[in-house]
């Protein structure tokens, strides 16, 4: 395995000495500098060629996410690993849209860490999995639902609609009231893009659904 | 303030000068009346019908000493037919009759439709002792009579009956009249009298309530201390009395009713323009010196009518009174052009509808002569007109100032809730805003010490049990301290799609709980500002709340639906349900407030299985 020059960026020196620590175990990481802020990185880019960098988030003069955006546009070679207090799915979704090769949690554990650098520096990406907290299985199968985004209530109107029931019928049958019916028939409506509730049966028996 | 004193000086003068005509007689030899002179049938037997007599008239157009048959010479009698065709303005009118003291006068209105004839008058057995002083009619100058047969008038003194006649405007009325006495000619004068009208019970009815509406406006503006439709109140009736006099007067002919109605006009737009003269500061507008030139100018036509008629033919005087009017639309115009006020020009508005109402009537007389007809036919039909009209002036007045009132209100009422709204919002904005500040404190203090604690920790040289609870501890106190911030703020809120946001809240949260909840959304839409996302943020998370701990549900679905006008959010889940009426404890009150300060409205469907919350948010309009 070839060197990884690495620079910590992060305004909060106790976890930039800790981490310097930590890493310094490591044969194959070597850390060229310590950075606590976006500009400070982007002077130290001009004059330094690194491989990696650990890249925090909440920092004073340009933050994590805008300077990962510059260094992207004007070192496009070097990977970045989001390193962050904040771990949630849509800002790791806009980091890694931003170019970011890895997001990790500041309390992440030094196998992690070591792991997903090694697999940075080997041009993989290192996200963490699962963010939808939704077992896959829980999905129904079927691709029609998914494709309109329909939601399980709204597949048991859409079939008792298919059975003929009227709106009241299907409130009383699915103990609901008449307004939430009609909410429910309007946001079906909505979705498969049907103007009239006739367009709406119309609809089904043609998807044979 | 002093020109503005002098406008209304002005204006007074102009209408006080406007007055003092005296009523106009229009006799036998004026053009609008035309009676065929008379030639007397003798009748000496004194026992002919009207009938009879009608139809001698009418088949040997009776010529003068026609006689019918009779055998006692003493006791002679004379019939005349007198035939009237009323081309007058008024559908009343006298007729004058002068004869010598007879002992009996009987006068006959012929009714068309029935060939009958009705006694109008009678007098009967005067004894009167004849005397041969002088005539006295001759005397008079007035009453311009046609010349009596020496014979029978210059030895007696003749006495002056008054008939009242009725005949419609555009009406042929034919009259007999039988004298006890033979004459040849018969004096006779036709007066148009304004006094005899007749009471009649509708019009005066209503007279009596257009008085006392007039009445009761008029408190009230006195009242409401308005000095400014007072002086419009005041100039109104002062205009009325003038054109109160000038209908009476038929001196320019076929142009008085144009002149009456343009008086009117006149009369209705100055007054309705003194209310703005007072009100809008005119200044400096050099429009208002020309059309006050031009209201000079048109007034000092109107000092005396009567000398007027000698000195210039009407045409001048409609000449100078279309100029002024012309004046006064064009002045209107460019009032509402130059967009005064909105406010006055609103109050501009109902006075130009109110001045439109008089032409049109007056128009109406012009070309449309069934309704000149019945215009006329009501007596007194000007001054009645008049009336008519400032009531409904003073109405609209009323109905506008009541208006304005309301409005007054409705903006004081509205101001209160703009001034509510936006302490509410100040307080939103700082509650956020402190919460943001203290979820970055967590995040960037506590958390990176956690981060550090952990390194050393790791680094740490220890037991290998004792460091691994120690770290443990550490990554449970993270995962805490990122749901608290997470809860405080969701991080990056202000650059990330709402919808993302929530995403990442439903995600965290079905990690995290034991429910699963399901996030959907349908079309997307950059509708709502990043301080009411937050609200709808905040509701979101009042309810998942409630579903998390009261609901006993397994599965939750949120759904945001972007409409054409309205966002839909829908909630549902699985759970027992509750009687939201009695549920005060479940935050509901706070969800309902703040969705009703975004203009919006929640509908809470709860069942036994499960709840359905249906919110939906208009679009703020920009």
């Amino acid at each position: 395995m070839s060197h990884v020059k690495i620079i910590i960026a992060d305004d909060h020196q106790l976890f930039s000495d800790g981490l310097c620590l930590l890493l310094r175990g490591e044969e194959f990481i070597s850390i060229v500098d310590i950075v606590s802020s976006g500009k400070e990185l982007l002077d130290v880019l001009d004059k330094t060629t690194v491989d990696l960098i650990l890249l925090d988030i909440n920092m004073p003069r340009l933050d994590g996410l805008e300077t990962l955006k510059k260094i992207k546009t004007y070192y496009s070679g070097i990977n970045v690993i989001i390193l962050s207090t904040y771990f949630i799915k849509h800002l790791i979704e806009k980091a890694r849209s931003l170019g970011a090769s890895g997001y990790l949690s500041k309390t992440t554990d030094k196998d992690g860490l070591i792991a997903c650098i090694r697999k940075v520096s080997t041009n993989q990406t290192c996200f963490p999995d699962n963010l939808d907290g939704i077992d896959p299985n829980l999905f129904e199968d079927d691709l029609f639902i998914r494709k309109y985004n329909l939601t399980k209530r709204e597949t048991e109107i859409l079939s008792l609609l298919k059975k003929g029931h009227t709106n009241s019928s299907i409130a009383t049958n699915l103990y609901l009231s008449i307004y939430t019916v009609e909410t429910h028939r309007k946001n079906l409506m909505k979705k498969l893009k049907v103007n009239s509730p006739a367009a709406l049966i119309k609809f089904i028996v043609e998807n044979d659904l | 303030m002093c020109l503005k004193i002098i406008y209304t000086i002005a204006f007074l003068l102009t209408l006080n000068l406007s007055k003092g005509q005296n009523a106009l007689i229009l006799d036998i030899d004026s053009k609008h009346e035309s009676v065929r002179l008379p030639f007397p049938l003798l009748d000496y037997s004194n026992a002919f019908s009207p009938a009879e007599v009608y139809k001698k008239f009418t088949t040997s157009k009776g010529s003068f000493g026609d006689s019918l048959a009779s055998n006692d010479k003493t006791r002679k009698s004379c019939w005349f037919l007198i035939e009237v065709y009323n081309l007058s303005e008024t559908a009343l009118w006298a007729m004058n009759i002068e004869i010598p003291r007879t002992n009996s006068l009987i006068v006959y209105k012929r009714d068309d439709s029935l060939n009958v004839f009705i006694e109008l008058e009678k007098v009967l057995d005067k004894n009167v002792e004849i005397d041969n002083s002088n005539d006295k009619f001759a005397t008079s100058d007035s009453i311009p009579t046609i010349q009596i047969d020496p014979e029978f008038s210059l030895d007696r003194e003749p006495d002056s009956y008054s008939i009242d006649v009725k005949a419609e405007r555009y009406e042929k009325t034919e009259i007999l009249v039988k004298i006890d006495y033979p004459i040849s000619f018969l004096p006779l004068s036709v007066v148009f009298e304004r006094q005899m009208e007749k009471p009649s019970i509708p019009y005066d009815f209503l007279k009596a309530i257009l008085i006392g509406w007039l009445i009761a406006l008029i408190l009230f503006f006195v009242t409401s201390k308005d000095m400014t439709y007072l002086i419009t109140i005041a100039l109104f009736i002062i205009e009325s009395y003038w054109i109160y006099i000038n209908s009476s007067l038929h001196l320019l002919d076929q142009f008085s009713s144009i002149i009456i109605w343009l008086n009117m006009l006149r009369s209705a737009v100055w007054s309705s323009f003194i209310p703005l003269i007072l009100n809008v500061n005119f200044r400096n507008s050099r429009y208002l010196k020309y059309w006050c030139f031009i209201a000079l100018l048109s007034f000092l036509t109107l000092i005396s009518p009567n000398s007027l008629e000698v000195l210039t033919p009407p045409s001048v005087i409609i000449l100078f009174f279309i100029g002024l009017d012309v004046a006064t639309v064009y002045l209107l115009i460019l009032m509402i052009r130059k967009k005064i006020k909105l406010d006055k020009a609103s109050i501009a508005y109902y006075y130009l509808c109110f001045a439109l109402i008089i032409p049109f009537f007056g128009s109406l007389t012009l070309f449309w002569p069934k309704f000149r007809q019945f215009a006329f036919s009501i007596p007194d039909f000007n001054n009645w007109f008049h009336l008519c009209s400032l009531s409904i002036y003073l109405t609209i007045v009323l109905v506008r100032y009541i208006g304005f009132f309301k409005d007054q209100r409705k903006r004081k009422l509205e101001a209160k809730i703009n001034q509510q709204r936006e302490l509410s919002e100040e307080v939103i904005n700082a509650l956020e805003t402190e919460r943001e500040r203290i979820a970055k404190d967590l995040h960037d203090h506590l958390g990176n010490d956690l981060a550090v604690l952990k390194i050393k920790l790791q680094k740490l040289d220890v037991q290998r049990m004792e460091k691994r609870d120690a770290i443990a501890l550490v990554n449970k106190a993270a995962v805490d301290l990122r749901n608290i911030s997470h809860n405080l703020m969701p991080p990056d809120f202000h650059n990330t799609k709402l919808t993302t946001v929530l995403d990442s809240f439903f995600s965290s949260l079905t990690q995290a709980g034991n429910i699963n909840f399901k996030f959907f959304s349908e079309g997307n839409g950059n509708h709502f500002s990043k301080t009411t996302e937050l609200i709808i943020y905040r509701v979101l998370m009042e309810i998942t709340n409630n579903v998390i701990r009261h609901s006993g549900a397994t599965e939750a679905v949120v759904q945001l639906l972007y409409y054409d006008e309205q966002l839909e959010i829908m909630i549902e889940d699985d759970g027992k349900g509750f009687n939201f009426k009695n549920s005060k404890g479940f935050g509901l009150k706070s969800i309902q407030s703040r969705v009703k300060f975004m203009y919006g409205k929640v509908n809470i469907d709860s069942g036994q299985m499960g709840t359905t919350i249906i919110i939906e948010i208009p679009y703020p309009t920009p």
